[in-house]
């Protein structure tokens, strides 16, 4: 019998494709449905944020944050003041180390209910992505309570945050936070023992700490592994260390324990929201700060434990009110690089798993 | 009402007559069937997801599905350029037809009107219904896409696949009721009782291989939108994707009608009307499609297959094993 | 926009260059402090930093063109400084063992040990950092290139960090600006991958023996490097 003859196929899945989370681009070689290599494409979303905070002053980058990892972007904020107010060594009022603490960890909470709904989404169930928009929008209103804005915050500032919380506030999050370990059990109940969700993602898309500490992942897609890194703890910075919460680490380094880490993960955080709310003191919410911010001339790095991994902002001053050089270190970015090698010899559906599973946001990707 | 029993009379042109105003009759009606689950569909899992669903057009939303359908009409009619053009015409027709027809077997009630009685009523129906596979292969081929290819593929693996189980899994039943008529089926559970209790096992496989069949959650991996867009029918718009769709929803129907005919006693039940009966059961099957479609997440397309192969399979034989067994004991003794 | 950014005075010309890179001590940042701040609370001096002279406060931005004053009274040592130079002059020491001209200059940014490499030896040196026996810096936090026109050479910049201490050193290494080009990371670091197409396509640093070098955020047919400083979008 003569030998049929069979071709690879170049596909490109994006930029524009129901489960790329936004505008990614992977040309993916298949030979059948397995596939052969895969090259990421990336940048869609470039809009040259490093450049573009070459000619602004420090305040007025924050907005910019916003825009780069837009589920989180509380957190954006703070890793770019943060890293001024190092540079500049500013005291920062204990109310709004407090407030940033709480803000913080829920936009984490908002940030990995989204990443669950949408992993299920890829997966082809439709409910839980419905059901954590429900939980996402009493965070978002919350925010929108304590600084106007749903997605785009631009709430801290250097040297502490725009607003003080409404009167009220407080309480209304410590009512949120028993409100919010239902769903998480909720969630486990419907989603964690469905064996069909288990045989889609166990032992799928998975590495060694070696692998994830060469490959400078970090967050989600390193403690997966069972390694315990977690810049809250192991680096701390802003007032992390008077909490009592753990590092919750996987053990397969598989999709499932990226997963399960989500949901072990905002436990936490409302462990640390909680303690927050209960330790916060009344005060100034704004230390007292040069009214132009010229952090000495320097090279200065801080890195803060973002939703998605470390998130970094290395910048060089030049003792002017604008920085030389800006530079994130975004996690999206790093994480993402290890995906073709997880992808090779899998299949079109194990695509979807694994990409989910990394949890990435291209705004930040692309910056 | 003898005016539509033409199945015995002779062919002439009064009852050719007689039996293109039925068929017309029922195509309206399965069109009004088919919207009305659509919209039925959309307020469910919206109930199940916390949301409203439709509530827009008409009351209560009812004239959501028909405002979809005419907007689908309306569109206009387009053909990819690469595509292969004849194929691309002719494949939803080809998807659709079969669906149609597959529920001229199927007894609504007990005098059935628009019935054809046939003696090998499921054998037609696997047989019609295998035919759609080609439809969506044919559509997958001649988008010119990568998508609808795959989608195509898959789904014509998957069809092929659980036309297997399926089969094997009505044999059960045929066994016990002793012939292949749906209606002498019925007549056997009146008689004897509802099949779901001694054939549960063959039910088990009826009711996995026909969501897979349907391509409906967790088995929508033809159309998984996650992964493949749309699937086969990525490239269809307008009336050509109304086809398909028409044709999906209509096996819908035709399976959740096949599974209480089959194993529900059909029409049978005390005090209310055998059609009511039997449309109580029917949406009792489709409610019970919508609600998996809100629960589970997809299964991974190498797992459907084993699936098939190396658990159903076996079931169903065992279950025809067990069945032939018990009937020659009973029989016998 | 917001309170702050109305607020704030426009930037002050001159001060060309880097001045002083010693950046450990902030004596710098008080000459901004403005202590008429209407709206905000944030008044009055920056207590992290020494408040110095009230004087020079109120002057108008256009008087501010001179670099501040670095008439500090000198502080005692921050207790992180020992530590960090401790760590610098072991890693230093480390390097020179093994390459002993490898190593160009040394210092500390904001208690960070800074090692400035020779580029023929930046690859040996980032693969000496990750597996020697008493470095152990294999966890790569992050790349950076920044371009100086005035010295005519690209920056750059790798930041590594010992894993389970998180004590983090900055290696760097500089490369001309019109023949930028340096050794690749990759095969010492697989997570440098992107970072370096990222670095080669804003600043247009060529790194030899990257397997895929290749623009990332830029289209393929862009011309010019956006990140440096004498980049226009304007033909």
């Amino acid at each position: 019998m003569a030998e049929i003859r069979t071709e690879e196929m170049l596909m490109n899945v994006g930029p524009q494709h129901p489960s790329t989370h936004g505008v990614l681009r992977l040309v993916v070689k298949l030979d059948g449905e397995t596939i052969v290599d895969v090259d990421p494409v990336v940048g869609y979303l470039h809009r040259g944020t490093e450049k573009l905070a070459e000619d602004l002053q420090y305040t007025q980058i924050i907005p910019y944050t916003d825009r780069m990892d837009y589920l989180a972007a509380m957190l954006n904020n703070y890793a770019l003041v943060h890293a001024v107010e190092e540079a500049m060594e500013l005291q920062i009022p204990e109310r709004a180390e407090y407030l940033r603490v709480i803000v913080m960890e829920l936009n984490r909470i908002a940030s990995h209910l989204l990443f669950i709904g949408a992993y299920l989404l890829d997966l082809g169930a439709m409910s839980p992505f419905l059901y954590v928009f429900q939980d996402r929008e009493r965070i978002l209103q919350l925010f929108n309570e304590i600084c106007g804005a749903r997605i785009t915050y631009n709430y801290m500032r250097i040297g502490g945050v725009k607003w003080d919380a409404p009167p009220g506030w407080i309480e209304k999050v410590q009512q949120f936070v028993p409100h919010m370990r239902e769903s998480i059990k909720m969630l486990h109940d419907l989603i964690t023992g469905n064996e069909i969700f288990l045989n889609r993602v166990k032992g799928i898309g998975a590495y060694d700490a070696e692998t994830a500490i060469a490959y400078s992942l970090s967050g989600i897609n390193l403690r997966c592994t069972g390694y315990k890194w977690d810049l809250r703890r192991n680096r701390p910075y802003s007032i992390y260390d008077r909490f009592d919460f753990e590092i919750p680490v996987g053990k397969n380094g598989d999709c499932f324990d990226r997963y399960i880490l989500h949901l072990e993960e905002m436990e936490q955080s409302l462990r640390i929201v909680e303690q927050a709310c209960g330790q916060i003191p009344e005060g100034p919410v704004m230390g007292k700060v040069p009214k132009i911010l010229r952090p000495p001339a320097g090279e200065y790095y801080s890195g803060i434990e973002g939703a998605r991994g470390e998130l970094g902002v290395y910048f060089v001053s030049d003792g002017k009110d604008k920085p030389y050089r800006l530079k994130f270190r975004r996690p999206s970015f790093v994480n993402l690089q290890l995906l073709p090698s997880l992808l090779k010899g899998q299949n079109m559906a194990n695509l979807i798993a694994i990409l989910g599973a990394v949890d990435i946001v291209l705004g930040e990707v692309d910056c | 009402m003898p005016f539509f029993q033409w199945v015995n009379d002779a062919l002439t042109w009064g009852t050719l007559f007689r039996m293109l105003l039925g068929g017309i009759i029922v195509l309206l009606f399965l069109l009004g069937v088919v919207a009305y689950m659509l919209y039925f569909e959309r307020k469910i899992i919206g109930w199940m997801q916390l949301r409203i669903g439709p509530n827009r057009v008409g009351p209560l939303g009812l004239f959501q599905s028909i405002a979809d359908v005419l907007k689908l009409l309306a569109k206009e009619d387009i053909v990819p350029a690469q595509a292969d053009r004849p194929l691309f015409l002719i494949a939803p027709i080809i998807a659709f037809v079969p669906s149609f027809v597959v529920i001229a077997a199927i007894p609504w009630t007990a005098s059935h009107p628009f019935t054809a009685d046939i003696s090998v009523a499921l054998l037609y129906y696997l047989a019609l219904s295998s035919i759609t596979i080609l439809g969506i292969m044919l559509g997958g081929w001649a988008s010119n896409n990568k998508y609808s290819l795959l989608g195509g593929m898959r789904s014509a693996a998957q069809m092929i696949s659980y036309e297997i189980p399926l089969g094997m899994s009505l044999l059960g039943v045929i066994l016990m009721a002793g012939s292949l008529n749906i209606v002498d089926i019925v007549e056997a559970q009146r008689r004897f009782m509802w099949f779901i209790i001694p054939q549960f096992l063959g039910f088990c496989v009826f009711i996995v291989a026909a969501t897979a069949e349907l391509n409906r959650t967790p088995f929508d991996l033809p159309e998984a939108e996650s992964e493949l867009v749309a699937g086969y029918h990525t490239e269809y718009s307008g009336f050509r994707f109304a086809f398909y769709m028409l044709a999906e929803y209509l096996y819908v129907f035709a399976i959740s009608c096949l599974g209480a005919a089959l194993f529900f006693g059909g029409w049978s039940g005390p005090l209310l009307p055998g059609w009511l009966w039997f449309a109580i059961k029917v949406s009792a099957f489709i409610f019970f499609f919508f609600w998996l479609r809100a629960t589970m997440p997809r299964i991974r397309v190498d797992q459907l297959m084993t699936f098939s192969w190396k658990v159903l399979l076996p079931l169903a034989l065992v279950n025809i094993v067990l069945t032939s067994v018990i009937k020659y004991w009973v029989n016998a003794g | 926009m917001s309170e702050d950014q109305k607020e704030t005075l426009p930037p002050s010309s001159g001060d060309g260059g880097r001045s002083g890179r010693d950046a450990a001590s902030s004596e710098a940042v008080a000459e901004g402090v403005d202590a008429k701040r209407t709206a905000s609370p944030s008044a009055g001096g920056e207590p992290g930093t020494k408040p110095q002279e009230a004087a020079p406060k109120r002057e108008p931005a256009a008087k501010r063109e001179a670099p501040p004053k670095k008439d500090a009274p000198p502080k005692e040592p921050d207790p992180r400084e020992a530590p960090a130079r401790a760590l610098l002059e072991e890693v230093v020491a480390e390097v020179k063992t093994v390459f002993p001209d490898a190593v160009e200059g040394a210092e500390l940014q904001k208690f960070r040990p800074v090692l400035l490499i020779r580029r023929e030896y930046w690859r040996d040196v980032l693969h000496l950092l990750k597996t020697g026996e008493r470095l152990r810096f294999r966890y790569l936090e992050c790349m950076a290139g920044v371009d100086y026109p005035q010295g005519g050479y690209i920056e750059v910049v790798a930041l590594l960090t010992r894993m389970p201490e998180a004590t983090m050193i900055e290696a760097k290494t500089r490369t001309p600006r019109d023949a930028a080009e340096l050794p690749s990371a990759v095969p010492v670091f697989p997570g440098a991958n992107w970072e370096e197409r990222e670095i080669f396509d804003l600043l247009g640093v060529h790194f030899e023996g990257h397997p895929d070098l290749r623009r990332i955020m830029m289209p393929d047919d862009w011309r010019g490097h956006p990140l440096r400083k004498d980049y226009s979008p304007f033909e």
